[in-house]
């Protein structure tokens, strides 16, 4: 469950990017935010991947108070959220693999279970072929890709979308959607920033809409 | 659970030792600068241990000067004589004569048309006294002063070392002024370390987000800066060693000319192995320590 309650978010230089925001997601929620180009999409959700703090109002992941959240907790609420960045987030002078296993190292997975979930994972995205690629070497798109392969590989439980498809071409914006109402039948919370419409038209869920840091329509 | 626990420890000391090698966080001018700043207290303790050396050494030949009352019986001063000749913290003991003090006096002074004005001898007789050398001289000397201050015949009795007393002074200053810069510049390391450990974090900002992003705790994102924090301390520490004990062995000729010239032998007090390892742990700490500060936000 995520919860904003009359949540506002001013940044150091004083620009004020979310406006008295309140909404939920109730678990196993899954849904679309919206809104044009500086309407505070990646900062709501850079606030639930606590990567940001919020100025005024509260938020809840489920039973936890975001503000009283102790900085070392953080870390571990953060291993069962997969988040995808607007932009990549991988280290490029490493391979496909090697970036969509890091999660799984860094939460002690067993040895054995790596490759065959990290492949799983690559697989979904439709990139078993290059798992030996180095990063640098791969296609906006792909590493796109790579990035939301490594937000799956550890089942999370909330899953957080900054245009995950802007480089990617229709059928496979689709493909990658299917992939998160996937993810969200089996229970996860899924909440997909994007600017790409049709995607939205073509689906039945919820949509958030914000225009210059308000929310408009719910 | 457990087993889990001791994986993930793996993999993190795993990913960690990559990071370090990779970024060549060992920084060298961090690690120069370091040491410079290090050498420089390094070098005052040894200057402070070998003075303090060298007053012991001369208070070696401390002398007590016994001066007797004026009207003093030639029989009393021989009584004395033979008493300070039995004691067994004496070397050596004479006694000059107020006349003998006069002429050596008027030797020394060119006062020797002043002198010879004067209608009767000023001077009182001394008895000079050496002391046998032993480990605690200046105690003995006390000791030897309050024994004899008893004496009626006796004026006073005065130990020979007062330069040397100013020495010491001078010493206890210098110890405190060393201890002083010491703690400054170890703050100045401190801050050394903390600035380019900061720098290197500036640098791989990126990839501590990423971590941070999938879920890297603290101790995780920090580690690889806190090691080379500690790597930098242990081999400045080691090159402050080198350093110093270079400079020695550059010094020592001149010592030991300045040495002969005096007619003394002189060792130098060096700087030892233990020496070293007390240096080399000051300055891992030191280097980590910095790099505390410099990572504390991280995380
Ligand atoms: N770190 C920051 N400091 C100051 N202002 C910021 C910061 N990050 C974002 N902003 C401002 O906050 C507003 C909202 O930014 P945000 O990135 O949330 O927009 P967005 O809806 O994701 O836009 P886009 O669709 O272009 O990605 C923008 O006007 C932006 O300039
Ligand atoms: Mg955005």
């Amino acid at each position: 469950m995520i919860r904003f309650e009359h949540v506002t978010k001013e940044y150091a230089n004083g620009h004020i990017a979310l406006k008295q925001v309140s909404f939920e997601l109730k678990d196993g929620e899954m849904a679309f935010l919206t809104g044009h180009s500086g309407a505070g999409k990646s900062t709501l959700l850079k606030i639930i991947a606590l990567l940001e703090d919020c100025t005024v109002g509260k938020v809840w992941l489920g039973h936890h108070a975001i503000a009283n959240i102790h900085r070392h907790t953080k870390p571990l609420l953060r291993r069962r959220m997969g988040v995808i960045l607007q932009s990549p987030m991988l280290f490029l002078e490493q391979t496909a693999y090697q970036n969509v296993a890091l999660p799984l190292l860094i939460n002690g997975a067993p040895t054995k279970e790596i490759p065959r979930r990290v492949r799983a994972a690559l697989d979904k995205v439709g990139l078993l072929n290059k798992e030996r690629v180095l990063c640098s070497n791969l296609s906006l798109g792909e590493q796109q890709r790579t990035n939301i392969a490594r937000a799956v590989v550890n089942r999370p439980t909330i899953l957080l979308a900054d245009e995950p498809t802007g480089n990617l071409d229709p059928d496979l914006a689709n493909e990658i959607i299917q992939l998160f109402t996937e993810f969200n039948r089996i229970g996860t919370n899924v909440l997909i920033a994007t600017h790409n419409l049709s995607l939205i038209d073509e689906s039945q869920y919820r949509v958030l809409h914000l225009n210059q840091g308000r929310l408009v329509s719910n | 659970m457990k087993n889990r626990g001791l994986k993930q420890l793996f993999n993190i000391l795993t990913i960690c030792l990559d990071r370090i090698t990779q970024y060549r966080l060992a920084n060298l001018v961090t690690v120069l600068l370091l040491t410079a700043t290090l050498s420089l207290p390094a070098l005052f303790w040894l200057v402070t241990a070998n003075l303090n050396k060298l007053s012991h050494q001369w208070y070696n030949s401390t002398e007590l000067s016994v001066y007797l009352k004026s009207d003093t019986k030639n029989s009393d001063i021989e009584n004395l004589m033979a008493q300070l000749r039995k004691n067994e913290s004496v070397a050596d003991s004479h006694y000059i004569s107020p006349e003998d003090g006069l002429k050596e006096m008027a030797q020394q002074s060119n006062l020797q048309s002043v002198l010879s004005t004067l209608p009767n001898n000023p001077l009182p007789g001394v008895i000079a006294i050496k002391l046998k050398t032993t480990e605690n001289l200046s105690e003995a000397a006390k000791n030897l002063q309050t024994s004899l201050s008893a004496n009626p015949i006796i004026e006073t009795v005065q130990i020979d070392s007062l330069w040397l007393q100013r020495l010491q002074s001078m010493l206890s200053t210098l110890k405190k002024l060393s201890f002083i810069l010491g703690v400054l510049l170890i703050i100045g390391g401190i801050l050394i370390v903390s600035n380019s450990i900061q720098l290197m974090l500036e640098k791989h900002r990126h990839e501590i987000a990423i971590y941070q992003l999938v879920g890297a705790n603290s101790l995780f994102i920090r580690a690889p800066f806190l090691i080379s924090g500690l790597f930098i301390g242990l081999i400045a520490g080691m090159l402050t060693w080198i350093v110093v004990n270079s400079i020695l062995i550059w010094l020592l000729p001149n010592v030991d000319n300045l040495a002969a010239l005096y007619q003394t032998t002189f060792q130098l007090t060096d700087f030892g192995f233990f020496e070293g390892l007390i240096l080399c742990l000051v300055s891992g700490a030191l280097g980590t320590v910095g790099a505390v500060v410099a990572s504390r936000h991280y995380g």
